[in-house]
């Protein structure tokens, strides 16, 4: 998570090529990819276990520490161990910048610090993003004072940036909530939730991101923005919106959800209180957009 | 083999599911796009089993499977939905489904769970 906001940073600032970024970022997906290898390598589970939990984690909103001492194949003080070994990764992205030759440490270190500074993270949640704490952060960056609850709302966009870790791609970047009345979009996919209260959802793309976005999701080859694309990620929003009502079940908040839509070339107006966060994959970028009641399009 | 009826309003969850299904040996003789439709083809196609989203256009899946029950009351029906709360669930089970997945689904899963169905 650091190699990407940092990373993004760099980019912006043209203190790298985005084929750099590419070349240092690939050193982070192998790294991500070696967390069961770790407990392998601890002697902590077997490569079965592994494999079992990874598929387990495909199903169920669960991280894989958790999936894996739910099921007994390692306590809490190893997952804390093997936590541990991994809480360093986000020096690897100075590492392989300076290993490829493409920045000096003396470099590193004054963009770091500038990183740091132009951020406007809090010591708390920079700390989240070293650490990788994708809740933290999403929670930290999704304050949202006026939408009511902010377990509920924040909570519910922490489980939107799982699922974009999940199902579409690792390397997400996200910028703090801002309060939103009318707000212009290319193309846009939204549901409403109903019933004590009513909850709006949905995020915005251009075309080619849009499409990119519903090829990752459905696993499919997409034809641009097209009929095939606009359901893909009606889907995927229906996929969130499941798993976000089954968790305030619990909690004894009982909602509909009303069929996803998609619209393109128009402008959104908030009826209640609505915020917008901008956010990055690798292949574009997105708006996400939460309010209550139902809003209007122009 | 079972003939199967895939009730949703997405189409990239029908052609998913046709895939898992078929893959499974099983033959989709029909697609409906919301529990109206699915009554329809119901009628008309009489399949084995019928696979249910739940939040589609028009008329919901729970409505459908009321609607395909009260047709037929040995009907099979197996829900397939992004909606996993207990009250949902149990509302569907109380309408005469015979099975309840929450999306995102496994494939491994949902054929396990049409061969339970199929073979109760």
């Amino acid at each position: 998570m650091f190699s990407h906001f940092f990373g993004h940073y760099l980019l912006e600032n043209k203190h790298i090529t985005a084929d750099q970024l590419r070349e240092v970022l690939a050193l982070q997906d192998s790294v991500r990819v070696k967390i069961g290898i770790l407990a392998i390598d601890a002697g902590y589970m077997t490569a079965e276990q592994v494999e079992t939990a990874h598929r387990l984690q495909a199903t169920f909103d669960m991280r894989f520490g958790e999936i894996a001492i739910g099921k007994g194949y390692i306590t809490e003080d190893q997952l804390t161990d093997l936590l541990s070994r991994q809480s360093k990764r986000h020096l690897l992205v100075s590492q392989a910048l300076a290993d490829k030759g493409i920045m000096s440490f003396e470099d590193i270190e004054r963009v770091l610090a500038a990183y740091r500074r132009d951020s406007g993270f809090s010591d708390a949640e920079y700390d989240a993003l070293k650490e990788n704490d994708m809740d933290a952060v999403a929670a930290s960056l999704a304050r949202m004072p006026e939408l009511g609850d902010p377990e509920v709302y924040a909570g519910y966009f922490a489980l939107f940036t799982r699922n974009l870790v999940r199902f579409i791609d690792p390397g997400i970047v996200i910028r703090r909530a801002e309060k939103v009345v009318i707000t212009p979009f290319a193309h846009l996919v939204h549901q409403e939730m109903d019933g004590r209260f009513k909850i709006f959802t949905g995020f915005s793309g251009s075309g080619p991101a849009m499409a990119e976005f519903a090829a990752r999701y459905a696993k499919m080859t997409m034809d641009g923005f097209d009929d095939m694309a606009r359901d893909a990620l009606g889907e995927f929003i229906n996929v969130q919106n499941g798993l976000f009502l089954s968790k305030l079940s619990n909690d004894w908040v009982e909602l509909e959800l009303l069929p996803p839509e998609c619209r393109s070339d128009g402008v959104i107006r908030a009826v209640g209180v609505a915020y917008a966060i901008p956010f990055s994959l690798p292949f574009g970028e997105f708006t996400f957009f939460i309010g209550l009641g139902s809003p209007i399009f122009n | 083999m079972a003939r199967i009826l895939v009730v949703d309003d997405s189409a990239v969850s029908r052609k998913s599911l046709k895939e898992i299904l078929e893959r499974a040996g099983h033959q989709i003789v029909g697609e409906a796009g919301d529990g109206l439709d699915a009554l329809e083809k119901y009628k008309s196609l009489k399949p084995d089993l019928v696979t249910m989203d739940i939040t589609m256009p028009r008329v919901s899946g729970i409505e459908g499977l009321k609607s395909i029950v009260a047709e037929d009351d040995a009907a099979r029906v197996v829900m397939i939905s992004a909606l996993g709360q207990g009250a949902k669930i149990l509302e569907a089970l109380q309408n005469g489904a015979r099975h309840y997945l929450t999306k995102p689904f496994e494939a491994d899963k949902v054929v396990d769970a049409v061969t339970e169905v199929l073979a109760a």
